[in-house]
């Protein structure tokens, strides 16, 4: 089943596709720049808590956010 | 001359490229925006001479980042641009070789990182990639040295196919393509590397990985440089310097003013390296056999963790506890940096993206983060009374560094943003890049520190000679001795602090202070006001009036702290 969360609520080791972002346009553009867009696959790779940053792979890349960017990333997840 | 820039995402290894290049190394680490001032030197190409510069790295040229300010500027003047692609993260990196074409710049791409990409199963067809971009593109390791010469022979090639501004999403479309007929990725199983660097920043083994990774380096650090002290520096000045001092000093009128510039007061007779303050005894003894032990073994700890690739990770453990101070978790990247010495620390906030984080940072950094200089001199000093005297004052620094900074994210207006950082991943540094990194930072700590502590204690012989430091003295007396509860004469060290934090400490030492006393005198010390080298920087780097606020902040807080610990202690 296809489910969209939250990026904060993805298992670690699980992959999605992102579906929209939320936020300011200064935040999406460092986003974009780093290659996490619309429609690119994600996976995360860490978590420290519940509520600490995230850690993904995009690409060839790993990127850490904050965890309220994190929150206002939508993925879509299989589950 | 012609310009020519090295322009790239950040951690693509342009540094490493750029000492290929010109001969001239720079400081270059595994982790992005190492190089937030630009470097310039000269290369040849063929018979020309040109001047290369090494550009901050940059994700976008659509400038609002402070380093990608730099960037949009100096495209402006640049001739010619090196772009440096990472060839393990291909589409990330066309898109800013997309978007510098379209600048109208010509251009020549140096596809870096080769032999990680080969071993990670990444393989590009480089003819078919510079047929699509319209550009030269050369296979390089900049690490190595692989492929520099073939891309100095082919700079003269350097073209731009004049493309046009495309709109964002029309390059991302772009990127994709080209990646897609040029790349194919061969699934291989993760390496020890990657499973160790992922395992750093999960849940369960991230925290214990991290302690063991402080406490380790903390260790290291702290072994190695008693050891140089005890083993080779000491017995060397004592062995080879001495005698020449105690026949020099013979030689000399013992009441005269030449012997105490020179050697200093003689205590029982005998030269004290250390309490003696003269500029050939305790002039070259602070600096070389005190303070440079501990500042190589900390840089080579550094370096390591650097080049390894562990400190964004550390960055990521200690977001959440970064924020409560206002900054977010790469902050921990200057303060250990600041451990060092506290100019490139305030210098590498540049990171940092909004004008309160960088204010928050560079405070804490210039109160509670005291330099390998200093560091060394407590130790020295106070180790010798018992280690739970130096835990004393470290502890109250690390509470000072936190509290302050939550303080001020509080009064503060501003944003201050969240993390956004790429996380570079695992490397085996080598043992060559490592050694020229610490000959580099020794040869820094060479030139600035001796001449500065040897024209400060020179300085500060002179002026007890002319008596100056009394009145300085009689004047502070209510607040040293009162507050501080310290002879009143302590306030010349913490003066001279301005100076250098070092032979501060090392005034302190001919006091006579009681061990509790030498704990706020060298708290206080660290904290009170930057030494002369931090302070340029600080006001270079925030303006006057942030300068002035984060000065307020710090004479504050050390007075706070100062009258605390002399009514606890």
């Amino acid at each position: 089943m296809v489910e969209r969360i939250p990026l904060t609520d993805m298992k670690v080791r699980e992959a999605g596709k992102v579906v929209e972002i939320f936020g300011g346009r200064e935040v999406q553009r460092r986003l974009r720049a780093l290659g996490v867009r619309p429609r690119v696959k994600v996976t995360k790779v860490g978590a420290v808590s519940s509520r600490g940053p995230v850690v993904i792979q995009v690409g060839g890349t790993q990127i850490s956010l904050g965890f309220g960017i994190s929150y206002r990333i939508v993925v879509e997840v299989n589950r | 001359m012609r310009k020519i820039l090295l322009v790239g995402n950040p951690n693509v290894g342009k540094s490493a490229i750029f000492s290929r290049l010109t001969g001239i190394h720079v400081v270059a680490s595994n982790y992005p925006g190492t190089t937030v001032e630009f470097t310039q030197g000269t290369m040849r190409i063929g018979q020309e001479t040109a001047i290369l510069i090494d550009v901050p790295g940059t994700y976008d040229l659509d400038a609002t980042l402070n380093a990608e300010k730099i960037v949009a500027d100096m495209l402006e003047q640049g001739d010619m641009a090196i772009n440096v692609v990472d060839a393990t993260n291909l589409e990330r990196n066309l898109h800013l070789t997309l978007h510098l074409i379209e600048k109208n710049i010509p251009t020549i791409v140096a596809l870096n990182v080769w032999d990680d990409a080969k071993h990670k199963g990444i393989s590009i067809n480089v003819q078919k990639l510079e047929n699509m971009l319209g550009v030269p593109v050369v296979p390089t390791v900049g690490v190595t040295g692989e492929g520099i010469v073939d891309l100095v022979a082919r700079m003269p090639e350097a073209v731009n196919p004049s493309v046009g501004e495309r709109a964002e999403e029309e390059r991302w479309t772009e990127v994709g393509r080209i990646a897609d007929a040029v790349q194919s990725l061969e699934h291989r199983h993760p390496t020890l590397l990657e499973t160790l660097g992922d395992a750093s920043v999960k849940p369960l083994t991230g925290m214990p990985i991290a302690i063991l990774v402080v406490l380790g380096a903390f260790t290291i650090v702290r072994l190695v440089g008693e050891g140089l002290i005890g083993h080779v520096f000491e017995p060397l000045f004592d062995w080879l310097w001495r005698p020449l001092m105690m026949q020099l000093s013979a030689s000399l009128h013992p009441e005269s003013f030449l012997h105490a510039m020179v050697i200093g007061r003689l205590i029982d007779g005998q030269i004290d390296f250390v309490q003696s303050f003269g500029v050939l005894t305790t002039g070259l003894f602070v600096p070389i056999t005190m303070v440079l032990p501990y500042v190589l073994s900390f840089y080579a700890v550094l370096g390591f963790l650097e080049d390894f690739g562990y400190l964004p990770r550390l960055a990521v453990l200690l977001d959440n506890t970064l924020h409560r101070m206002g900054i977010h978790g790469w902050a921990i990247i200057p303060t250990l940096l600041g451990l060092g010495c506290n100019v490139p620390g305030i210098l590498a906030t540049r990171i940092l993206e909004s004008r309160k984080e960088r204010l928050i940072a560079a405070t804490v950094i210039s109160v509670g983060v005291p330099c390998a200089a200093l560091q060394a001199m407590i130790l020295g000093m106070l180790g010798k009374r018992g280690a739970g005297y130096v835990g004393i004052v470290y502890l109250t620094l690390f509470v000072v560094w936190f509290v302050l900074g939550s303080i001020l994210n509080r009064i503060l207006k501003g944003e201050s943003p969240e993390l956004i950082m790429e996380v570079p991943p695992y490397r085996l540094p080598g043992m060559i890049a490592l050694t020229k990194k610490l000959w580099m930072r020794m040869v820094g700590f060479f030139k600035e520190a001796v001449p500065i502590v040897l024209l400060g204690i020179l300085g500060v012989n002179f002026l007890y000679f002319l008596k100056v430091f009394d009145v300085l003295a009689e004047f502070t007396a209510p607040v040293v001795t009162t507050l501080f509860g310290l002879p009143k004469e302590a306030v010349v060290a913490i003066a001279i602090g301005f100076l250098r934090k070092d032979v501060a400490a090392g005034m302190l030492a001919t006091l006579d202070l009681t061990s509790e006393q030498l704990v706020v005198a060298a708290t206080v010390l660290a904290m009170f006001f930057p030494c002369v080298a931090t302070f340029a920087v600080l006001w270079k780097e925030l303006g006057t009036a942030d300068t002035l606020k984060s000065i307020v902040a710090m004479v504050a807080s050390s007075l706070v702290v100062g009258g605390v610990l002399n009514a606890i202690l």
